[in-house]
């Protein structure tokens, strides 16, 4: 579970350092985020080959795709929060920048996809009940994160609301997706980890 | 996530069927070879449709390899006069 958390917090982290310090990257850090997401899925793919090999209990198919689609909506979701915290306009600031290293990132995510990918994708009934669980966590989390909003466009002071323009509240809400798709993936992930302690494989 | 209620005799039925691997025993049953791992460790409880498949591989009833680790209050008299009979 210590895996889980750490691996979250270091996407989070990395996302955020992304936009936090777009100005001192030598190239645009959407290049930088996505060769270490294609990196990051070629060495996940190796270290999960190499576990099948010596210990046969590598995750299955759709774990693997939880670990990715985490990581990456980590990275992607603290990358646009950051962005939205330093005021920098995502779609028009920087000359286009940051929505170019949105877009580069989402693209390391698909090409990391393709690296890590398993020949056969099988799911069965143990994955269904695992996404179930998820896709409901997921759903908790953005109906509170959007009640929060709402109680702040409706409640807060002028100077707070001043400053959410349609524009501001559009990204807020992509935010939101992204952060209710995350807990889904947290969840799944820690629904496979319960479902397999104490586990022993023979290959 | 607690003890299952329900415990289940995979591993021996694999080994006593000519040492059937898990990922032979996934493939037969149409689940992940994680899905077995997790079913063996005690820790995922099956459908009724992949319990009947499983039994269905092992050529057994359900009942040979599933069964109650601790059988609900109340129950316990008549599992133990059905296993009598």
């Amino acid at each position: 579970m210590t895996r889980i958390f750490v691996v979250l917090l270091a996407s989070l982290c990395f996302g955020g350092t992304l936009a936090w310090t777009w100005a001192v990257w030598p190239i645009a850090p959407g290049w930088i985020g996505a060769v270490v997401l294609v990196a990051s899925a070629g060495l996940a793919r190796w270290h999960w080959n190499r576990r099948q090999d010596e210990h046969g209990d590598e995750p299955g198919p759709y774990e693997r795709l939880a670990w990715h689609s985490m990581v990456s909506m980590a990275v992607l979701s603290s990358h646009t929060t950051a962005s939205l915290a330093t005021g920098l306009d995502i779609h028009v600031g920087q000359g286009n920048s940051l929505a170019t290293d949105n877009w580069t990132l989402i693209l390391g995510a698909a090409v990391g996809w393709i690296i890590m990918r398993p020949r056969a994708i099988q799911q069965d009934e143990r994955d269904r009940q695992v996404a179930a669980r998820g896709a409901h966590a997921s759903f908790r989390v953005l109906a509170a994160l959007l009640i929060g909003l709402l109680l702040i466009l409706g409640f807060a002071a002028v100077v707070v609301t001043q400053t959410l323009t349609p524009f501001v509240i559009g990204n807020i809400l992509v935010v939101f997706i992204l952060l209710g798709a995350l807990a889904g993936r947290v969840t799944q992930l820690l629904g496979y980890w319960s479902l397999a302690r104490g586990e022993q494989a023979d290959g | 996530m607690g003890e299952l209620a329900i415990a289940n005799n995979l591993r021996r039925l694999r080994f006593d069927h000519g040492e059937m691997t898990q990922d032979a025993l996934a493939k037969a049953a149409g689940v992940t070879r994680q899905t077995i791992i997790s079913l063996e460790a005690g820790r995922y409880a099956p459908s009724l449709e992949l319990a009947m498949r499983l039994a269905l591989v092992f050529g057994r009833p359900v009942d040979d390899v599933f069964h109650w680790r601790t059988p609900p209050s109340g129950h316990s008299a008549q599992l133990s006069e059905r296993d009598k009979q």
